[in-house]
Parts: C-alpha cells; sequence; structure tokens
C-alpha cells in the first residue's frame, strides 16, 4: 500500500515539475478509496493529493493497479493496462463530474521483485464531500464504486 | 354509442399521468437504454434520446420504483436519488431541468396501485458519444452501459 501511494507521489512529481519544488520533495496523501476491488484482477485508489506541491493546487488521483508479474517472468495478462481502453470519471454529488487533467501509465517494480502495472488519472481538487463515485471503463466494461464522505482527519 | 364514447372516456382519464408527468413528454426518437430492473427500489430504468415538443431536444432517464397502493407516498426521491450520463471522453452531460416526479394511475382503478417514478431530463448529445449512466438511490452506485449502434 505504501510502496502504491509512494509511486503516485513520485509519478505526480514527474508529472508536475515545478522549480519551487524541492527535487523528491513528498506530497502528502489522504485516501478516499484505500484499494478497492474494481474487478478479479484490478484494484481502484482514489487519493487526495495537498501540501508540499509548490504552487501546484492539490488535486485527486485515481489509480487502477494490478499485480504484473515477477521481474523476468512473462506476464500473465495480454496486454498492460496502457493498452487497454480505459476511461474513468469522478462524480459530483450534485450531478456533474470533476475536471480531468492527465494520466500516466507505468509499469514498475514494487517489492519482492512483484512489477506492479498502474495506470493513474489526475483530476482537479474539490472538497471530498463532494465526491459520490468514481466509474471506471475498461474495454467498455463499466464499474462503479461509491466514495463515502469521511470527515478529514 | 354513448357507452363506447363513455369507455373511451373512462379509459383516457385512467392513462393519462398527472399534469406534472404530462409536462415532461415528448416525442422519444431513440431508446439508448431499454427499460430494464436496476435494484429493488428501481424495477425499470430507461434512457430515452427525445426531439423535444416545442421545446429544446435531450434525453430523458426515466428511473421506476415498485408499485405501492394509491395514496402512498413515492418511494423514489429526488433528494435521494441523483443520475449521471457519463460520456466516452471522461465528462458527463449537463441537466436540462430539476428532476420531476412521475406517476402512472393506470392500474389505480382495476388494483388500487399505483407506480411513481422519477424522471432526469439532460442536453441534447450525440447518442454515440454515451458511455453509460449512473444511478444513486440511498448512497447505493448502479452503473449501466449505453451502446449505441452508430447505423442507427
Amino acid at each position: 500500500m505504501l510502496a502504491r501511494h509512494f509511486l503516485i507521489a513520485v509519478m505526480t512529481l514527474a508529472i508536475l515539475p515545478s522549480p519551487q519544488v524541492p527535487s523528491g520533495q513528498m506530497h502528502s496523501l489522504r485516501p478516499l478509496l484505500n484499494t478497492v476491488p474494481l474487478s478479479d484482477e484490478i484494484n481502484v485508489d482514489v487519493i487526495e493529493l495537498f501540501e508540499g506541491v509548490g504552487t501546484q493546487p492539490p488535486m485527486l488521483v485515481v489509480q487502477l493497479g494490478r499485480l504484473s508479474t515477477r521481474s523476468g517472468e512473462s506476464s500473465p495478462h495480454p496486454q498492460p493496462l496502457s493498452g487497454m481502453a480505459i476511461q474513468v470519471w469522478l462524480l459530483r454529488a450534485d450531478g456533474t463530474s470533476v475536471a480531468q487533467r492527465q494520466r500516466w501509465s507505468i509499469v514498475a517494480p514494487a517489492m519482492a521483485g512483484v512489477m506492479t502495472d498502474t495506470t493513474s488519472v489526475f483530476f482537479d481538487d474539490v472538497p471530498r464531500q463532494d465526491v459520490a463515485g468514481g466509474v471506471v471503463s475498461i474495454d467498455g466494461k463499466l464499474y462503479v464504486r461509491e466514495i463515502k464522505a469521511n470527515p478529514a482527519p | 354509442m354513448i357507452a363506447r364514447y363513455l369507455t373511451v372516456g373512462l379509459l383516457t382519464l385512467g392513462i393519462l399521468p398527472d399534469p406534472s408527468a404530462q409536462r415532461a413528454q415528448a416525442h422519444p426518437s431513440q431508446t439508448l437504454l431499454a427499460p430494464a430492473p436496476l435494484s429493488d427500489e428501481i424495477t425499470a430504468l430507461s434512457v430515452t434520446e427525445y426531439s423535444g415538443m416545442g421545446g429544446p431536444p435531450g434525453v430523458q432517464v426515466a428511473l421506476q420504483g415498485p408499485q405501492v397502493h394509491d395514496g402512498a407516498r413515492n418511494p423514489l426521491s429526488v433528494r435521494t436519488t441523483q443520475v449521471w450520463l457519463v460520456r466516452k471522453d471522461g465528462t458527463t452531460v449537463g441537466d436540462l431541468s430539476h428532476p420531476m416526479e412521475t406517476i402512472d394511475n393506470a392500474s389505480v382503478r382495476d388494483f388500487g396501485v399505483v407506480t411513481y417514478g422519477l424522471l432526469f431530463s439532460f442536453q441534447p448529445v450525440p447518442p454515440q458519444d454515451l458511455a453509460g449512466v449512473v444511478v444513486s438511490v440511498n448512497g447505493k452506485m448502479y452503473v449501466r452501459e449505453i451502446k449505441v449502434n452508430p447505423a442507427s
């Protein structure tokens, strides 16, 4: 779990370069959905990134992930997530949705030689109580998960 | 003859929805999602593209609740029900108006039951741009794919 969140932070630093952000500075993370199964093999996290992002505003990240394979082994999946038709929506309770910024896909080593296949979609930040749920389309099949408005710790 | 007119009149009165629901009537031009059960609370969900009746075209999402005895409250509430039409590009379709309660009282005379529902109206969108419809009822969410034949 920590490895996945760390990966998100690293990816965020990579895609949002800012001269005001010292290299290696860590973002603060707050999960709205914590590694919830989406299908038999794919999990979803919804995370709020905030603070420590220099001049960048906070944002929401929907991360799809699955264990890919141990390094050196052939993948059991015919194609990585980046090769699949993926779309993500963050739904607001008022019937609208949160604007998307960009996405990032990567296959990277996690722990014990296991590779993780990850696609992250970045959204504008909105108050977490405004987020009602997330919808993911993978190769035309739709999944929805509710996001409860837990009070911020 | 008079008896026949009387019968027709009574039948018409029986099948006409109430005035608030009548305002939402339109000319459907294409069924995007045929009526199908969604949950215990939603006995039918349908999505229809319509051409409007002197008004703008759009897309209507109709939710139908279970049959209840005449006089009972609508088990579906606009306060606890929300609908999103999601587009393939990652956005959602904006609504045209506030959701409306509907009532089908066709069976009230014979069986003493009515069927309430909710009607959500959205801005017009090319059907092939739609990915699906999401419904939230009392905090529980459901999703159905919309697949439109490009030739239709």
